[in-house]
């Protein structure tokens, strides 16, 4: 079978399997909060106790004086979390799904999709929060939020690939889920979400800036904080590279998975 | 392997020459020692692969329509063949081919999380062993009558004793009207009643003109509904042909044993 083949494939499996997908994330967050008192409401209470953390930091100790500092904080952080808790949930899913992978005919992808669809729901929870704050420090959101749809699809595609490839290598490799862990703790440091690309080294910002996930969190910062239009060539490059990413990620998963039940 | 070679004529599943070998590192493999082996070049490396073959030159054909049973010791490889037919795992050589849809209950209650309710349990684990959402809902009613868990449906599974647990997937998965089911021992679940009850309910699937393939230790069971079998002995086929005759075949190798 061609290359070529495998991949409408592969797209046609997650069309057959969309519901699926999508009763699975919304199992996944439902689960999430059974049983706690304020149930999704979670969804909002968290990144908002994680934003007076960081700005009690920035603002009272380090007198970071940059205008709105919170709202710049919080366009980064939240896509950054929906993107790092993906991947480092979607890469012990399939080691750790047992039955369903072993002794069920779904496609395992199904499983790391719905990993990634979870926490975007997660992030599409907290979004009101983030349009609350931007009216809070009156700010202002013009029409560059038309891009935001977009750039959401971007973004999962990106994280879908890097998701499907590692999910795949860590059900040979376990060390893969700790390596994860403090890789994607390093690129959220490594970028510009929690300070400003303008007080990096210019050529550290070169460096940093060959990271594709940089080029996302600035194109979400653009629409919520600068009220800007993403640059093009931004937009048009992280969609190249996310369509990339997510095809040889998924390749590589798809010529694995046919293993997965004998390893795990 | 190609599928398209074998034909489809009157047989629902065709297996022609199934090996299956299982790679595995040996025991005790340790970072050390892998970097042993990559320093030097000794060819007396460390890390060793064994290979266990689970299945060797296995055929058979399945007619439609027929049930047929795979009867055999722990470890003969039955469920690794189940696996392959489902298309869970691949087989080192060989081919198989199923004709039509096909439904396996490998597990019960693969899926069921125990925070969920009994309803939205019945629900992902409709969709997962592959009905449609309408059609989940029109059997909803059925399938829930058929569990007898009927008055803890709204309730968390984990409060379900696991009798009951054990009785709500059964019910979900014999509702699933495929052409081809394949069951790993599963028809013995519940007490007396609920047994008579799963019984009937396979019967009328058998009587519905659709294939059944199971896995079963009990011989009465192969007996009652297998019109053919074949006996699995460590990774080779026994014996094949009417049920029984193979039971007589298992009966004699036991005896051996």
């Amino acid at each position: 079978m061609s290359n070529k083949n495998k991949i409408t494939e592969g797209f046609e499996i997650l069309l057959k399997y969309r519901y699926l997908i999508w009763v699975l994330s919304l199992k996944e967050l439902k689960t999430q909060y059974r049983g706690s008192y304020l149930g999704f409401f979670w969804s909002l209470v968290n990144p908002l106790l994680l934003l007076i953390i960081y700005t009690f930091l920035f603002v009272v100790v380090f007198h970071n004086t940059s205008k709105a500092y919170p709202v710049y904080l919080f366009c980064g952080i939240l896509p950054y979390t929906w993107f790092q808790n993906s991947i480092i949930v979607s890469t012990t899913s399939i080691s750790n799904a047992g039955g369903l992978v072993s002794k069920s005919l779904i496609p395992p992808e199904v499983i790391v999709m719905s990993k990634i669809g979870a926490n975007l729901l997660n992030y599409t929870l907290s979004i009101p929060i983030l349009v609350l704050f931007v009216y809070i420090f009156k700010m202002r959101l013009g029409l560059p939020v038309l891009y935001f749809p977009f750039i959401v699809i971007i973004t999962f595609f990106l994280t879908a690939g890097i998701s499907l490839f590692f999910a795949a290598l860590n059900v040979f490799y376990r060390d893969i889920q700790f390596i994860i862990i403090n890789l994607t703790t390093f690129l959220y440091f490594s970028m510009p979400v929690m300070y400003f690309d303008k007080q990096l080294p210019l050529k550290l910002r070169r460096l940093v800036y060959l990271n594709p996930v940089a080029y996302a969190m600035k194109c979400f910062q653009d629409i919520f904080y600068f009220n800007v239009f993403p640059k093009f060539y931004y937009v048009a490059g992280i969609t190249l590279i996310s369509i990339v990413f997510f095809v040889s990620g998924y390749a590589y998963f798809a010529s694995k998975k046919e293993l997965f039940s004998e390893f795990i | 392997m190609s599928l398209s070679n074998l034909s489809g004529g009157g047989y629902a599943i065709e297996i022609e020459n199934v090996t299956k070998t299982f790679k595995r590192l040996s025991s005790h493999t340790t970072l050390k020692k892998a970097f042993i082996d990559f320093i030097t070049f000794n060819k007396n490396k460390q890390v060793k692969v064994l290979r266990f073959t689970a299945l060797e030159n296995v055929s058979f054909k399945v007619k439609r329509g027929e049930t047929f049973g795979i009867i055999g010791p722990n470890g003969a490889g039955k469920s690794t063949l189940l696996k392959i037919i489902c298309g869970i795992m691949k087989p080192t050589s060989g081919g198989i081919a199923v004709n039509g849809s096909l439904s396996a209950l490998l597990e019960l209650g693969t899926g069921f999380h125990p925070e969920l309710t009994g309803r939205e349990n019945v629900f992902i684990n409709g969709l997962i062993l592959g009905l449609g959402k309408k059609e989940i809902a029109s059997k909803f009613d059925e399938i829930v009558e058929f569990s007898g868990v009927k008055d803890f449906i709204d309730e968390p599974v984990k409060t379900y004793s696991s009798g009951m647990q054990i009785r709500l997937s059964f019910s979900v998965a014999v509702n699933v009207n495929p052409d081809v089911l394949i069951l790993d021992e599963v028809l013995s679940v519940g007490d007396a009643e609920f047994q008579a009850k799963s019984k009937k309910r396979i019967e009328e699937f058998i009587n519905g003109g659709r294939t059944v393939l199971m896995v079963n230790h009990n011989k009465n069971d192969i007996l009652n509904y297998c019109s053919e079998a074949v006996l699995l002995y460590k990774g080779t086929v026994a014996a094949a042909g009417k049920s029984q005759n193979v039971i007589e075949k298992y009966e004699e190798l036991q005896a051996k044993s």
